[in-house]
């Protein structure tokens, strides 16, 4: 099981560095895909199967369509095995804030007393998990969905005008 | 108190030969169980480092070897079903009935040249055919097979089942997309519009069962198809045969109104998922010349095609479970056979379903999809707790069909064919 954790680990971590350093868009996609997908190995690792379950649906199976279906529509197809340079021109102050945020994040973990794992690891069984999504966590639930639901029919309605932008063109 | 049937006292067959019939049939029945254990067994006094790795072995062999065969067997059956309807006689030439056909296709796959575009996006374009196979397989370990017979028995069994599946629109694009070929990238984009569409319907459909079976497990939502209906134990054969019956058919989900609804839906949105006819648009060969595998030749093809045929007995085989009673059947067949057989008439009627459609329009297909398949779900949900919430079985059918028929011809109404006028298409 370590072995399988520390191979999964790299695998992501490479996916991940892949996926903000190729010059082919959609080399990055996939590799950001791959990236979700090994975050989805790991919580499987570590017996989250609903986590893991729910990322591969989700990230792997949703959200990655998303993110190629975006890239087609909106980009010149033609032009996307290419997208200059990997790094644009504020590329240390990039770098000087992910450090400071890594240090910061890294300090503030650092600080935090962590309790020793109880003696049978806890197992929250899916169906308490559905059951607390609909009772105590309902509103905060309802209230994502909504944001999900609002986001997707504006991104909807951007795509929308430029298609029609795009005919007037034509 | 003897059990009573229309009157007559039936008289008991004696104990002796019933113990016998009885041992029989579990030996058969967990023949395959029992096979496992013996390797087990056999493998934990070797060394204790070996058992882990015959269970595992034990978990994916026989999916490797049985399923692989079975996608042979599949092919055959389609040709020959479908030139039954077209009134053709099929493959007839290699071996009795053309049953050597898949071993030639095979060997003609393997022997032919592998063919990369030269402008191909090389790595993804030999890695589509790899990753497609991945999800393929991976389904196939929450299915149980029979009785005791699941590779993978997850507390997610049906989670697993549409998560794993979600990776083969990845694959579908990348074939598409390493091509290098516009028909290709139009069929891998159209492909994968349409499996994200009919993805909603397909697990709505499923939630139902979930809903009132309270897991999500494969082999629980299995077990709680049966009912327990008891007879006394001095009944006669008849009485016992019927309650046998009735236990092991009776609790089936598709003979609830919901179940029936939920069926079709999960039907039709299975054969929009599998790209099949009459959802194949995105491998229309008349329109873009096979889609996403116009590219891909000799086994990289024969991958393709595989997967598609494997994820169609998977498709069938959850198709069972949820609704058909998975391995549950009456007696003289041993479960196993049970589920197969339930399964290949699932597939049989897919064959029967591309024989007999025209194919779709891409318009005609997402308006399906979104305006009558989803809100149909979605009331096939509130029927679904319907059933669970009414305290009248006999209210919650009638409530439940009228529900269901209700949404169904009001929605025919409603959604009327949008018009036609020209169309620009920019990408798909």
């Amino acid at each position: 099981m370590r072995t399988a954790f520390i191979l999964i680990t790299f695998w992501t971590l490479a996916s991940g560095l892949l996926a903000i350093s190729r010059r082919n868009m959609i080399h990055c996609a996939l590799a950001l895909i791959s990236f979700f997908a090994g975050i989805a190995a790991l919580l499987f690792t570590l017996s989250a199967d609903f986590l893991g379950a729910v990322q591969l649906l989700i990230y792997v199976g949703a959200i990655s369509v998303l993110i190629l279906f975006a890239l087609l529509v909106t980009h010149d197809a033609s032009r996307l095995g290419d997208r200059g340079a990997p790094f644009s021109r504020g590329k240390w102050s990039g770098w000087m804030l992910s450090a400071l945020v890594f240090v910061v994040l890294g300090f503030g973990l650092h600080r935090v007393a962590v309790p020793p794992p109880p003696d049978p690891a806890p197992a929250l069984p899916v169906a308490e998990i559905g059951r607390l999504l609909v009772t105590r966590h309902a509103v905060p639930f309802l209230a994502m969905a909504l944001l999900l639901t609002a986001a997707l029919v504006g991104s909807a309605l951007v795509a929308i005008e430029e298609s029609s932008e795009h005919a007037r063109k034509e | 108190m003897p059990f009573r049937f229309f009157g007559m006292k039936l008289k008991e067959a004696s104990g002796c030969a019933k113990v016998w019939v009885f041992r029989m049939y579990e030996t058969v029945d967990q023949m395959f169980v029992r096979f496992g254990d013996l390797v087990l067994g056999w493998a934990a006094t070797r060394s204790p480092g070996l058992e882990p790795w015959a269970r595992v072995l034990l978990c994916v062999g026989p999916i490797a070897i049985l399923f692989p065969l079975l996608f042979a067997a599949t092919t055959w059956a389609e040709r020959k079903l479908l030139a039954r309807i077209q009134n053709r006689l099929g493959p007839n030439r290699v071996g009795p009935a053309g049953l050597l056909q898949p071993v030639a296709d095979g060997l003609k796959t393997l022997t032919k040249e592998d063919i990369v575009p030269d402008r191909a996006d090389k790595l993804i374009h030999a890695l589509a055919p790899i990753l497609v196979m991945v999800p393929a397989f991976l389904v196939l370990a929450v299915l149980p097979m029979g009785r005791n017979m699941t590779a993978a028995n997850l507390h997610i069994g049906v989670l697993f089942f549409f998560a794993a599946g979600s990776i083969s629109q990845i694959a579908v694009f990348m074939a598409g997309w390493g091509s290098r070929n516009k028909y290709s990238l139009l069929g891998g984009m159209r492909a994968i519009a349409q499996m994200v569409s009919y993805e909603i319907p397909f697990i709505l459909s499923a939630l139902t069962v979930v809903m009132v079976a309270g897991t999500l497990s494969t082999v629980e939502i299995v077990e709680s198809q049966r009912l327990g209906l008891t007879v006394a134990s001095d009944a006669g054969w008849l009485p016992r045969a019927v309650a046998h019956l009735a236990n092991t058919v009776g609790g089936w989900y598709i003979l609830q109104p919901w179940g029936v609804s939920g069926f079709l839906i999960y039907l039709i949105a299975g054969l929009a998922e599998l790209n099949r006819s009459p959802f194949d648009i995105p491998e229309g060969e008349s329109e873009i010349i096979a889609g996403h595998h116009t590219e891909y030749s000799g086994f990289k093809f024969a991958l393709f095609f595989m997967s598609e045929y494997i994820t169609m007995v998977a498709v069938c085989g959850l198709g069972a479970t949820l609704f058909l009673g998975g391995w549950q059947g009456p007696r003289p067949l041993p479960s196993w056979a049970w589920f197969f057989l339930k399964v290949f008439a699932l597939m049989a009627l897919m064959i029967w379903v591309r024989g007999s459609f025209p194919r779709m329009r891409v318009d005609q297909l997402m308006a399906f999809a979104w305006k009558f398949l989803l809100p149909l779900s979605l009331v096939n949900v509130l029927a679904a707790g319907l059933w669970m919430y009414l305290p009248s079985r006999v209210a919650a059918w009638f409530l439940g069909g009228a529900l269901m028929a209700g949404a169904y011809f009001g929605l025919c109404r409603l959604v009327r064919p949008g018009k036609t006028g020209p169309r620009h298409y920019h990408y798909a």
